[in-house]
């Protein structure tokens, strides 16, 4: 997850000023085009001693394509336009997003992490061995990372998440030489969409064979996982209540975002479901006392550590009937050390851990032996 | 019986006429934002399941009981608080564009709810934002109006002069806004939301401890406010003759700044900020009521503020959708053209 | 003669910011009495704000006593001190909205309860304060709607309803017109007069005053405050105290300051009202004097110069001297420019 709503909004309005077409001009380089499952925000092309990438849709509603370079070790640069170009072996790298460190992870390459924006927000183990032993410098905890210190940390490229700000230091980190290429994994809709920019990540590092396996075993363990609940009747389906209230309104995934996507996969029926949108939803509390007060389950009601604390909070939610059955299920059992949820760094990789979270919760007894690895059910009390 | 403002023939039948019809329209306000929003219930089964708790949902009764009724509440207690402090601001400082977020009150309660929700996230040190107890941002609020509240105080205390205090009070405000620029800048984005979300105001989220203590709070700002509606009176005419008349006007000054320190910094905690009511009321009751007699604009300003209110948060519930607009959004909407209109009036300033 | 209202004794008056002071007024002696128009005269900046505001008890003299109605001002609480006086001040900041009778009514905020709600005591005196004000059928017209002197009367009615013994009035005439700075002015002669009020103004209308005042405060630097009857005060010539330098005189026949001049050099003749009037154009239009006999005749008005020039209109009597003094005078050279 990255970090600002505001430049969001900004990017949004900005995406819809320069959505016109604008294809990549030059002469067609000779690439193989390798066909991606699910991810629909970028294309790989592998040509002789290069790979090339588009990022076909770099934030929500934009059509903007750019081309990426990634040159081989003693290789002669093709001819042709690119946004950027990364020239192998990339032996530093800096990231903007938590949701990248486990790319890193399962590639072997956590070492190349050179720097990161608000280090405390990583909670991966590993990661931390690096940050711990001062190989990682923090970027500082404004809306972008710190241009200076990236420029200065002279990194072989940077991922840059068009969900912050990072984005109008792209010119300025061009000019400095540091190659800076748009990861938009957030715009994807299908679950696997997310994980499968393991393979953006893994030719930059020059492990796209590696980066194939390991979405490969993803895909099947959530594959087999949806099997599971594939012939479930409508009504062996709960009805599941999701997000949270701020003052009055109720914040909840829409019915086509990723979040609802897996729990319909997960044998649940989204009580929003006919909610369309790819976003956040803000429904009136009316709405969501009419039609979701007797829900099943409650699954994502943001950070509070038992029941107890969450009916102080907002005395509203004991109406709810997963608060009084105490069916409510956050995912906050995993922190990082300095708080960081594990949900919001690996979920996006992993979704097929959420999967069978989700199926665990929905259907006990279809995962008999599964434990729970994102998701807790609040306890009454402390 | 023969007031100062009712000796005139023609206005002591219209004052009290159009106080009762503010009444009824107060009432009818009520019943109509009680019977709209997003889920549609017939007022029937409103009226039945209120009086005789019959039901049709469980839904429905917490619909109605723990959310309309609040609400409905909520917007009177905040249209009375804020347009008494806006016309006790106009009448003090004699200038009809004064208002509860002129002495910088309400941005002393968005610093204070701003550091609570976002100086965790920016600074680095726990808090997810989420999880932040409704009292814990009604406390910080009250803090933080109260804060700056003591600094212009210390101001007025220091410069006796009303139209100083007026524009140390406006760069109260835009230093705080500073601070909470700042602030904003490097939190995360749930927290960020959250106080992006209390900025927009919303009059339903209060449970019915807070009403109630909103009304507590209510009550207490208003009873000075009733005790000194002379020296407001004698205030029209500016604290020289105010004080020719033997009305204190140091005294006056510190009651007006703790009371509306009190009750739009209370507001403006449990509510978030509330923009124009403060600033539009007054003038549109001066309109009405064709009388600068403060007797008669206090109770008139409470009645229109809550109307107006009822009728905002009404519409604003865009009745039949799932959506709702902030309330903040509906009363600038709404107050903008008012004010705008007030100004382009001829004989505004005239009749000020 | 009753008891003064207002007594001064050596009194004198300053600010202090911080550690310095600064002295206004010093050695002040006066006296205000009742049934009388007292009228404050002086250039600006002398220091008569700081005076009423001392009067108001809104600033603390630094020595000597301030005696208001037998009882130093001090000893007054903001209430007792409203009561006693009255005030009508420069630039009052009104609403639009409000009508005559509400701003009247105002006056008796000392007098009512917390709610301000008018006994039957009020009402009189705010229909009293109206009537001696002559403002009667001005009670329902809201104040932006009426003219300045309209508005003067209608400050001042409220002052008297305030029903205090002494009222202070910081130049009520100044944007008035001529009839109703008269007009004012005699309102609060006859006013001090039937209702036993000190009354103090402020005013720089000397003429006026010197009309309708009972007595003069005269108050300029470097001198102590004058007080007398304004008759006494021509008399014995301290009226000029009030000019400083010598441009300009006060003329004891005509009861006006005038433009100190050399008396010219003329030979008038005729009704001396109408002779007066001639030399004033004269001296004007700038001609100094002059050697020729000038008679001045009425019925029909018309000025005969040396027995054979006949002026029906002063204009071509002043053109005559003009074109004589050129004449007279050595050809000027030709002005720069001119062809």
């Amino acid at each position: 997850m990255n970090k600002l709503l505001i430049p969001f909004l900004f990017l949004f309005l900005f995406g819809s000023f320069s959505g016109c077409k604008q294809e990549a001009s030059g002469e067609k380089v000779e690439a193989e085009a390798l066909p991606l499952k699910y991810a629909k925000g970028f294309t790989i092309s592998r040509g002789k001693d290069f790979w090339e990438i588009e990022v076909t849709q770099p934030w929500t509603g934009s059509d903007h394509i750019f081309r990426y370079l990634v040159l081989e070790e003693n290789a002669e640069k093709p001819a042709g336009e690119f946004s950027a170009f990364v020239q192998l072996p990339v032996e530093k790298i800096i990231l903007t997003s938590t949701t990248q460190i486990p790319h890193l992870d399962l590639l072997n390459s956590t070492e190349k992490l050179v720097g990161f924006p608000q280090v405390d927000l990583i909670s991966s183990p590993k990661a931390w061995e690096q940050i711990n032993a001062g190989k990682v410098t923090d970027l500082g905890s404004g809306p972008s990372a710190n241009t200076e210190m990236v420029i200065d940390l002279n990194p072989d490229c940077i991922l840059i998440s068009t969900l912050g700000d990072d984005l109008r230091y792209m010119d300025l980190l061009a000019q400095a030489g540091v190659p800076a290429l748009i990861n938009g994994e957030y715009v994807e809709q299908h679950p696997l969409g997310r994980a499968e920019w393991i393979k953006f990540t893994g030719v930059l590092l020059g492990k796209y064979e590696e980066s194939v396996t390991v979405f490969e075993t993803i895909e099947t363990e959530y594959l087999e996982a949806e099997k599971l609940v594939k012939n479930l009747s409508e009504t062996e389906r709960p009805t599941v209540l999701s997000g949270v209230m701020y003052q009055d309104i109720w914040y909840a995934p829409a019915s086509e975002s990723w979040g609802a996507q897996i729990l319909e996969n997960a044998g649940g029926r989204y009580v929003f479901g006919d909610q369309s949108g790819t976003g956040s939803l803000q429904l009136n509390y009316e709405f969501v006392l009419e039609n979701a007060l007797e829900t099943d389950f409650w699954i994502g009601s943001a950070d509070f550590d038992d029941l107890e604390s969450m009916g102080k909070a907002e005395p509203r939610y004991q109406a709810f009937q997963p608060f009084k059955t105490g069916k409510v299920f956050t995912y906050t059992l995993k922190k990082g050390p300095k708080g960081g949820l594990e949900y919001f760094e690996l979920g996006y990789m992993r979704p097929d851990l959420i999967l069978k979270d989700l199926i665990k919760i929905l259907h006990p007894n279809l995962l008999p032996a599964y434990e729970l690895y994102f998701y807790r059910q609040l306890d009454e009390k402390k | 019986m023969s007031c100062i403002f009712t000796d005139n023939s023609m206005k002591r039948n219209s004052t009290p006429i159009f106080l009762f019809a503010g009444l009824i329209l107060l009432i009818l306000g009520f019943l109509l934002n009680i019977s709209l929003g997003s889920v549609s219930i017939p007022p029937g089964e409103i009226l039945d399941g209120i009086f005789n708790g019959n039901w049709e949902k469980a839904s429905r009764e917490q619909i109605i009981l723990n959310y309309r009724l609040p609400k409905a509440l909520v917007a009177i207690f905040a249209g009375i608080g804020l347009s008494l402090s806006g016309l006790q601001m106009q009448t003090f400082f004699r200038n009809p564009l004064a208002g509860p977020f002129v002495l910088g009150i309400s941005s002393g309660a968005g610093l204070g709810v701003a550091i609570l929700m976002l100086a965790g996230s920016a600074l680095g040190f726990a808090a997810s934002g989420v999880g932040i107890n409704p009292w814990a941002i009604v406390f910080a609020g009250t803090i933080g109006a109260g804060l700056v509240l003591v600094l212009v105080s210390l101001v007025a205390w220091r410069v006796r002069d009303s139209m100083t205090l007026l524009i140390v009070g406006l760069m109260f405000g835009s230093a705080v806004s500073a601070v909470v620029s700042v602030l904003s800048y490097f939190s995360g984005a749930e927290a960020l939301k959250l106080f992006t979300v209390w900025s927009l105001g919303s009059l339903g989220g209060l449970g019915w401890t807070q009403v109630g203590v909103l009304g507590l709070v209510l009550l207490l700002g208003i009873i000075p406010v009733i005790f000194s509606v002379k020296s407001y009176n004698a205030m029209l005419m500016g604290e020289a003759y105010a004080q020719s008349m033997g009305i204190n006007p140091n005294r006056l000054r510190w009651l007006m700044i703790l009371n509306t320190g009190l009750l739009a910094g209370s507001i403006t905690a449990f509510c978030g900020p509330i923009a124009f009511i403060g600033i539009a009321v007054p003038h549109l009751a001066r309109i009405i009521w064709k009388t600068a007699d403060h007797r008669v604009l206090f109770p008139a300003s409470a009645l229109i503020g809550a109307i107006l209110l009822l009728l905002c948060d009404a519409m604003g519930q865009l009745p039949g959708s799932a959506q709702t607009l902030p309330i903040n959004a509906v009363t600038s909407l709404i107050g903008a053209p008012i004010v705008i209109g007030l100004v382009l009036r001829k004989n505004f300033s005239k009749e000020f | 003669m009753e008891n003064p209202a207002i007594i001064g004794k050596n009194l004198s008056l300053g600010y202090a910011k911080g550690k310095a002071r600064k002295e206004i007024l010093n050695g002040l002696d006066f006296q205000l009495f009742p049934g009388q128009l007292t009228c404050l005269l002086g250039p600006n900046g002398v220091g008569k704000s700081t005076l009423i505001k001392a009067i108001l008890g809104q600033l603390k003299p630094w020595g000597g006593e301030l005696v208001l109605d037998g009882q130093p001002i001090g000893n007054y609480t903001h209430i007792d001190l409203a009561r006693k006086l009255s005030v009508v001040l420069t630039e009052p900041f009104l609403p639009g909205n409000m009508t005559v009778g509400q701003l009247v009514a105002l006056g008796r905020i000392p007098h009512t309860g917390w709610t301000g709600k008018l006994g039957s005591s009020d009402l009189e005196a705010v229909e009293k304060a109206l009537s001696a004000t002559k403002i009667q059928y001005l009670k329902d017209e809201r104040l932006a709607e009426i003219s300045d002197g309209q508005r003067q009367k209608a400050m001042i009615a409220r002052a008297l309803a305030q029903d205090g013994k002494i009222m202070i009035l910081d130049e009520p005439t100044a944007h008035l017109d001529l009839v109703n700075r008269f007009e004012i002015m005699h309102l609060l002669r006859e006013i001090a007069k039937n209702q036993e009020k000190a009354i103090l103004v402020i005013t720089h209308d000397l003429e006026i005053a010197m009309e309708t005042a009972d007595q003069f405060w005269l108050l300029n630097c470097g001198i102590p405050l004058i007080s007398g009857m304004p008759e006494e005060l021509v008399i014995s010539g301290q009226i000029n105290q009030l000019l400083s330098g010598d441009q300009f005189r006060f003329s004891m026949e005509r009861g006006r300051i005038e433009k100190r001049s050399e008396a010219g050099n003329w030979k008038l003749e005729g009704n001396p009202d109408l002779v007066f009037w001639v030399r004033k154009v004269l001296e004007k239009a700038g001609i100094s004097g002059s050697d020729l006999t000038i008679q001045v005749e009425e019925n029909p008005f018309s000025v005969l110069v040396n027995g054979e020039n006949r002026f029906v209109e002063l204009g071509e009597l002043v053109n005559f001297f003009i074109s004589k003094k050129e004449n007279n005078s050595p050809a000027k050279p030709p002005r720069r420019g001119e062809k």
